[in-house]
Order: structure tokens, then sequence, then C-alpha cells
């Protein structure tokens, strides 16, 4: 029968190994028992569920476990009672945060639980107190940014500005933005030369600098097998770096080199810090996530531009609202000749590139 | 709309094709502070009157005298001869014209007022409008500095809209940048380095 090459679900398969029966031939002969011909189990439902109470796997696991930690916080409390109650609090919150879900799915209030246990947790790990955003994108806002490959003298402070605000991991040096030093009249940016170190500008070059995109249409996250990665209505594309794998296919899928894995547990001085966060922006990531730039959704949220544009000291950097017809970006998609690279690809980044 | 432009030096002076060029939606008045004082600019906006969607000359606060010559450059200044005089070169230590070819101190300050400058003998200023007389020959700058595409913004993406003017940049007398070292040194990967051809 065509049930029977029907792949066994969670439920069947937890009573398969309790009783022994084939959960296909139990299929079978409850087919469209409910009426509506689904493949509800009657059975699970007039009780509630597994163990009598209707909760997620993740949450059944969380009650399963939970005691184990609660009691490993006792034992420890017989030694230095302070540090032992500081490293039970710290467990709970660790415990609690595993099973939460993905942002996009969480209701107002899980994400407000979530955001006070990251605080949490931040201050008891560094002793700063951090605020983490968990600010919506505002209506009749799309994001984009033009990048004035004149103007440009290569100075990198962009680079340094964004380092310092977004968290990144000092240890390998990550770094969003990427300077290219480039010949006059050459455009292959394999030709470009990031790592320059002397007087800029230097005669006969210009300088390009490239970073995420925000992509209208993203590869990365038609890619993402687990939906961790996802565009904004604001046009940001954004990770859930607790809901991420680390597969590093985004990475793979990104044209443009825009994304970054950590390989390691990133490392940001105490004192370092921006204390000023967004869940989906510069908080700090772990060990075997990807990150990227976000067009410093903590600070554009709130009207401020992106650190690096901020930072520029010679306006080579534009950002602004493309839905807004008055302002500068839109200006230069206007009057400038602009270019975007790989047009061909169909990404449609929101990242232009322009002269004077 | 109203969007303001400050910085060290300029506002902009009511010229006719502004209003042709723009239709009331484009720059509007002008707002003068000392550049290191942008946030006190956009806290007070609320408080100044600002003429509706004109181009009349309008500076908050304004002091001609705050700005003038003789606050950097000492008395003693006459006319052209100034920088040939011993006594009076001290007055102009720090002045090294590296303009364009030919340009003497008088193609900008009126001779017999050197605190004004002079729009290409058309008209007397005051430093305030400095901007308007860089725009007479760099006319495409002031083309993208007017809508956007030139110049350093001082606030958000959102309105106001307040940017550096050319002085708040470029020194008029030596306009074009120092070069110096970059920051941020990246760390490239042997393989990418390769790649890029080190």
């Amino acid at each position: 029968m065509s049930n029977e090459q029907k792949p066994i679900d969670f439920a069947g398969f937890m009573r398969l190994l309790t009783s022994g029966a084939d959960p296909r031939i139990e299929r079978t002969e409850r087919a469209g028992s409910c009426g509506s011909g689904c493949e509800c189990d009657p059975e699970i439902e007039r009780s509630g569920g597994l163990g009598n109470k209707k909760m997620s796997r993740r949450a059944s696991l969380a009650a399963m476990f939970g005691g184990a930690v609660a009691t490993a916080g006792v034992v420890r409390a017989a030694a230095n009672p302070l540090e032992a109650e500081a490293a039970k609090e710290r467990k709970a919150l660790e415990w609690e945060e595993y099973f939460k879900g993905n942002f996009r799915l969480m209701t107002p209030a899980e994400r407000q639980q979530t955001i006070s246990r990251l605080e949490r947790l931040a201050e008891m790990k560094t002793g700063r107190d951090v605020h983490i955003a968990g600010t919506q994108a505002r209506p009749n806002v799309l994001y984009g940014y033009a990048f004035n490959i004149s103007t440009c003298r290569g100075y990198r402070d962009c680079v340094k500005a964004c380092v310092l605000e977004n968290n990144q991991d000092r240890r390998s040096n990550m770094q969003y933005i990427r300077i290219f030093e480039m010949e006059n009249g050459r455009m292959n940016l394999e030709d470009g030369k990031a790592d320059y170190f002397h007087d800029v500008p230097a005669e006969g070059h210009f300088y390009l600098g490239t970073q995420c995109f925000q992509c209208e249409n993203p590869p990365c996250v038609t890619v993402c097998p687990v939906g961790a990665t996802w565009k904004e209505p604001d046009g940001i594309t954004v990770i859930d770096y607790d809901w991420c794998i680390g597969c590093r296919y985004c990475e793979a899928a990104c044209p443009y080199w825009a994304r970054r894995f950590n390989w390691a547990e990133p490392v940001v001085p105490a004192e370092q810090v921006n204390p000023r966060q967004h869940y989906l922006g510069n908080r700090p990531r772990k060990k075997g996530v990807m990150e990227k730039c976000t067009f410093c959704i903590q600070r554009t949220r709130e009207g401020q531009q992106p650190a690096c544009a901020e930072a520029c000291p010679t306006g080579a950097r534009i950002f602004g609202n493309l839905l807004d017809p008055n302002s500068e970006i839109r200006w230069v998609l206007a009057n400038k000749k602009v270019f975007r690279l790989k047009e061909d690809l169909g990404t449609d980044p929101k990242f232009w590139y322009f002269m004077d | 709309m109203i969007r303001i432009v400050t910085g060290i030096l300029a506002a902009l002076l009511l010229v006719s094709c502004f209003e042709s060029e723009h239709n009331g939606t484009g720059i509007g008045p002008a707002l003068l502070v000392s550049p290191d004082d942008a946030s006190r600019t956009v806290a007070t906006l609320d408080a100044v009157p600002v003429p509706d969607a004109t181009f009349e000359s309008w500076v908050a606060g304004h002091n001609p005298d705050a700005r003038a010559c003789r606050n950097c450059h000492g008395p003693g200044m006459t006319g052209r001869t100034s920088r040939t005089l011993p006594e009076q070169r001290a007055a102009h230590w720090q002045v090294s014209l590296v303009h364009a070819p030919g340009m003497t101190c008088r193609d900008c300050h009126v001779a017999q007022d050197p605190g004004s400058l002079e729009l290409l003998g058309e008209s007397k200023l005051g430093f305030e409008f400095a901007n308007e007389l860089c725009g007479k020959c760099h006319s495409d700058q002031r083309q993208d500095w007017l809508g956007g595409a030139h110049g350093k913004r001082l606030t958000g993406w959102a309105e106001p809209r307040v940017i550096k003017t050319c002085a708040g940049c470029h020194n008029p007398h030596s306009p074009a940048l120092e070069t110096r070292m970059p920051v941020a040194q990246p760390t490239i990967a042997p393989d990418r380095a390769k790649k890029a051809g080190h």
C-alpha cells in the first residue's frame, strides 16, 4: 500500500520501541480515523501527547534533563556558596538558551526573555552592562549604500570603526570590510591589493571597498538549510547566531565573500566590548557560527549611519533610505553613473559604486 | 522640507537660480556652526525659526567678528604686499597658497577689506558664504555637494541633513588633501594573498 512507503514519524517510532508493534501497520489501520484523512494519532490526541503532557520535543527534553542540572548546582554550593550560586544561575540561563527557538518565530515575550537572559549572561561573563535591542525594521525603509571610488583615499578608518562597533574577533583580526587598492584603469578586483601598507592614496591608484552588499536576492539566504539567515523588511540580511549550525553553505554561496566564519571562540577584550548591541547585529558571536555586516543594524534602525559611513573622513560613503526620494542615496542613483559588482548574477546588491 | 547644511565657514546665499533648480525641495537655509559642534546644531534646530523652503540667507547666531582674519593672522596686513614685507609676513605665517596655478590672494579676498570675500568681482561676501565662492569654479563639486554625492555628512541617514562645508575638509589656501598612513591592517591568508598577486 502507498501508506507503507511513508516515513515513520517520531511518535510512531516511540510506540514501536515500547510496544513492539509495527507502526506502519498501525498507521494503516488508523488512517482517516479523525475523519479528515490526516495522519494524526487518535491515541496521542486523547492522552494529550507523549507523557500525558502537551509539549514540544524541545520542552520535553528540557524537562527531562533540567533536574540533573539543578542537582549539579546544589553539589557545588557546598564548596563556595557565592560562586556556586553564580554558576548555578549561569547554567540555568544557558540551559534555557539552549532550548529557545528561532528569533523569527519567537513571540514578543519570548524575544524579551531571551534578550534578558543574554544580557545577564554577558554581564556575568564580562562584567559589562550590555544592552541588546530587538528593534524591528522601520516601515517604508529600504537601506541602500553608495561608495564613491573617486573620493575614497584608502585610510581604512571605516574598517577600524567597523571592528570596534561590531565586536569582531580580535584574535583572528576579523574584518567585514575590505578596501582594495586598484590601479587606475583596472577594474579586476583580483588584481586589487587589500593589505597595502604605505602612505595613501598612492599615486596612480584608486580605492574600492567591499562588504556585505545586502542583496535584494541573497543567495546566502537561499542555501541556508536551517533558516538561520534571512532578509529583514528593511533589506538587511541578518543571522540568528543561536540558530546557525555553522555549515558555511552561505559563505560558499556568497559571490562577494561577505560572510565570515568563527573558527574559534571570538575574543574581544571586556573593556572594548561595545555594550550597545542588537540581537541580529553585533552581540557577541560564538565558535562555529557565521557572521556578517548588517549595515550596523543596531545603529541604522535608530536613525544613525553605519559606523563605517560615520567614520569615513572623506564622505565617500553615502547611506540612506532608497524609498525616500529626497535622500542622498537617491540623488546619487539618479545623477551619477553607478555600477555594482557582478550584476550579471542577478543578486541585485543594494550597494552601488560611483565616481565624481 | 528643510535640509540643513553646516560647517566651518559657510552658509548659502540667496541665488535665484537655486530656486528654479530645486523649486523649494532641495537645499534649505544653511546653518553656521563650528565644525566640532554638530550636535548642538541639531539640538537647536527646533528652537530656531526656519524660513519655509526658501533659500534666504539665514545664519543662526552668526557673528562675523568671530571669524575675522585678524583673529588668526594678527594686525598689520595691507593689500597684497603683506606677504613680502617682513613686518607683515608674520601675520600670514601659516598661509601657503597651493591652489590653482597663478592664483593670488585677491582672487578671493577683497584687497581693501581682507575680511570679506569677492565673488569674482561681482559682490562682496562674508566668510560664511565661502561655499558660493568655491562653487564659482568648482561647479561640479558644488552640484554634488548640494545633491548629496560630495561632502561629509555629520548626522544620521534620516533628516535633517547636516554636511560639512568646503572648508570643513579642504584648506581653502591648499585644498588638496594630504596623504597619510592607513589604519586597521588586514590579515590576509596566504592563499588569498597569492590570488591577489602578492
